[in-house]
């Protein structure tokens, strides 16, 4: 077992397998100790991030079996993937279920992942938020993030043409 | 003095929003996320951020992907796109829908692009080329930095392969559709002696109905999709673990040589026999089977449902199933998707018939 820290003290034992899904710790672990502070994570998003590796290791720590890797085969057939390995259905449903959080939860996760160094977590955060951001108007994706726009209207008006190609219709 | 008061006005801005806690926590984000997520988008997407603040000017430049689709890109365009863009990192071109062939060096400036910055992954997809320039082929098959090539090309009909070089030295993944160019044995070999490490290759293309015998000889190939499947086939494959064919009439000769086959997409079993032969020794198979396989049987047969079909299917399938066949000692899984009810259990009854582990075989369907 691994002791986790987080930021304000709260103290998470997990399995060796559910920590090393975030490289950064098996890196760590290989030579230290067994407790490792994570000063940076507050522990709701701690929680977040086990309940996340948690359900990823169960489901890389078993085989493929004959039915999963059918489908595994079934779903690629369809398209190529570039880096990322082929998922189960199942768990990219349940990845579907887990990023339906607000922008800042969102945030928070993807922060301490990347600090975490746990990849696939990482891509799928950021898909999530570019799900948001596609296809959207400038001053929609502003409202959806708090971005404050500090152009003037005139600086906003040249940069539209700069590339006017790109704010045509699509 | 203007900056200056903007500058004051967005440090009270801030102050409010991190009270009310609505900060602009996406803008926070270091630049190497920011560009993580712009490589999800399409690029017109991408280069939209531009003016969402001062903060997101220039990020669109340096994301690593560049991705248009069906878009009447002039060439001029083209130029100052790439122009503007800056950073080293750049790993993948995704560009679909190129309609005229005036459009086709605007291709060629994205593909030298990418080659010259070394990406990873490109993907071309349904192109008409009426006179497709050999070098585009060139520029893409010597390229020893590319992981994945999808490659759709159509109406490309004058050129063959045989005259390419085949670098790619690092490529894992090659989906190449040339469904009027015809490939020889010959050419592809080339091809896969250009591709060492090549695990997963889907091929659409003509083949010579010269019946030529086509080989595919990969050692570390482990999904493979051939359709339309070649008349005459050989495959040799050490880690083989996927193949996908889709056999016609006109099948003659199929040689499976893949110990670690352990699913196989089949879409006819008009030459089951021959088939069932080559995987008697696989460890476990998954036969999918669906209407289509029965397509090359009788037109009529799929239109309609009718008794007489079935009778006919069952008298032919009775002379060439019921053949003298191998058993199927390794079978473990069964996938059947039929509509018909009456011919799923005649060809499941044919099977268990074959198979000496049936009560252990998962049947789903």
């Amino acid at each position: 077992m691994i002791k986790l820290v987080s930021g304000d003290g709260a103290e998470f034992e997990v399995e060796e397998e559910v920590a090393f899904q975030s490289k950064i710790i098996k890196d760590i672990v290989a030579d230290a100790d067994d407790v490792i502070p994570l000063p940076t994570v507050s522990s709701k998003v701690l929680i977040q991030v086990i309940e996340y590796c948690r359900k990823h290791a169960a489901v890389n720590s078993f085989p493929l079996s004959p039915s999963s890797s059918a489908a595994a085969a079934a779903s690629s057939s369809s398209s190529i993937s570039y880096s990322k390995p082929v998922s189960d259905p199942a768990l990219r449903a349940w990845d579907n279920e887990f990023v339906k959080l607000n922008n800042s939860s969102l945030f928070d996760i993807v922060i301490a992942a990347n600090y975490l160094d746990i990849e696939e977590l990482v891509d799928l955060v950021l898909e999530t938020v570019a799900d948001r951001i596609k296809g959207k108007q400038a001053q929609e994706i502003r409202r959806q993030f708090n971005i404050e726009n500090d152009f003037t209207p005139e600086e906003e008006e040249a940069l539209r043409r700069e590339n006017s190609w790109a704010f045509q219709n699509n | 003095m203007d900056n200056l008061i903007i500058s004051r006005r967005r440090r009270f801005r801030r102050h409010l929003q991190s009270e009310l806690g609505e900060e602009d926590y996406l803008s926070n984000l270091p630049d190497e996320l920011l560009h993580h997520i712009l490589s999800f988008l399409p690029t017109l997407d991408s280069i939209r951020t531009s003016v969402l603040a001062r903060r997101w000017r220039h990020v669109w430049t340096s994301v690593p992907v560049i991705d248009f689709s069906y878009l009447p890109l002039k060439s001029s365009i083209i130029d100052r796109f790439l122009a503007s863009r800056g950073g080293d990192s750049f790993s993948r071109l995704h560009f679909t829908g190129l309609r005229r062939v005036d459009r086709e060096n605007v291709v060629y400036k994205l593909v030298e692009y990418a080659k010259s910055h070394d990406a990873q992954h490109v993907t071309l997809l349904d192109f008409f080329f009426e006179q497709c320039r050999l070098s585009l082929f060139d520029l893409l098959f010597d390229w020893p930095s590319l992981v994945s090539l999808d490659l759709r090309v159509v109406g490309c009909k004058s050129r063959t392969l045989s005259k390419c070089i085949f670098r790619l030295n690092n490529l894992k993944t090659l989906s190449l559709a040339l469904p009027e160019n015809t490939i020889r044995n010959e050419s592809l070999a080339k091809l896969l002696s250009g591709c060492p490490v090549l695990e997963e290759l889907k091929l659409n293309a003509d083949y010579l109905w010269d019946d030529e015998l086509i080989q595919i000889e990969a050692p570390n190939l482990l999904r493979l999709t051939l359709i339309p499947t070649p008349t005459n086939l050989q495959i040799n494959c050490q880690k083989l673990e996927y193949l996908r064919l889709n056999p016609d009439f006109s099948f003659m000769y199929l040689h499976v040589e893949a110990p670690s086959l352990t699913s196989v997409r089949l879409y006819n079993i008009w030459r089951f026999r021959t088939f069932a032969h080559t995987v008697c020794d696989v460890t476990a198979v998954a036969i999918i089977l669906s209407d289509e396989c029965l397509s090359g049987f009788s037109p009529k047969f799929l239109a309609r449902w009718y008794d007489e079909d079935f009778d006919e299917w069952e008298k032919s399938s009775s002379s060439r199933i019921n053949e003298p066949l191998e058993p199927l000692e390794h079978l473990e899984r069964v996938s059947v998707n039929m509509k018909s009810k009456r011919i799923r259990s005649a060809f499941l009854k044919t099977l268990s018939d074959r198979v000496p582990t049936w009560d252990r075989a998962v049947v789903s369907y």
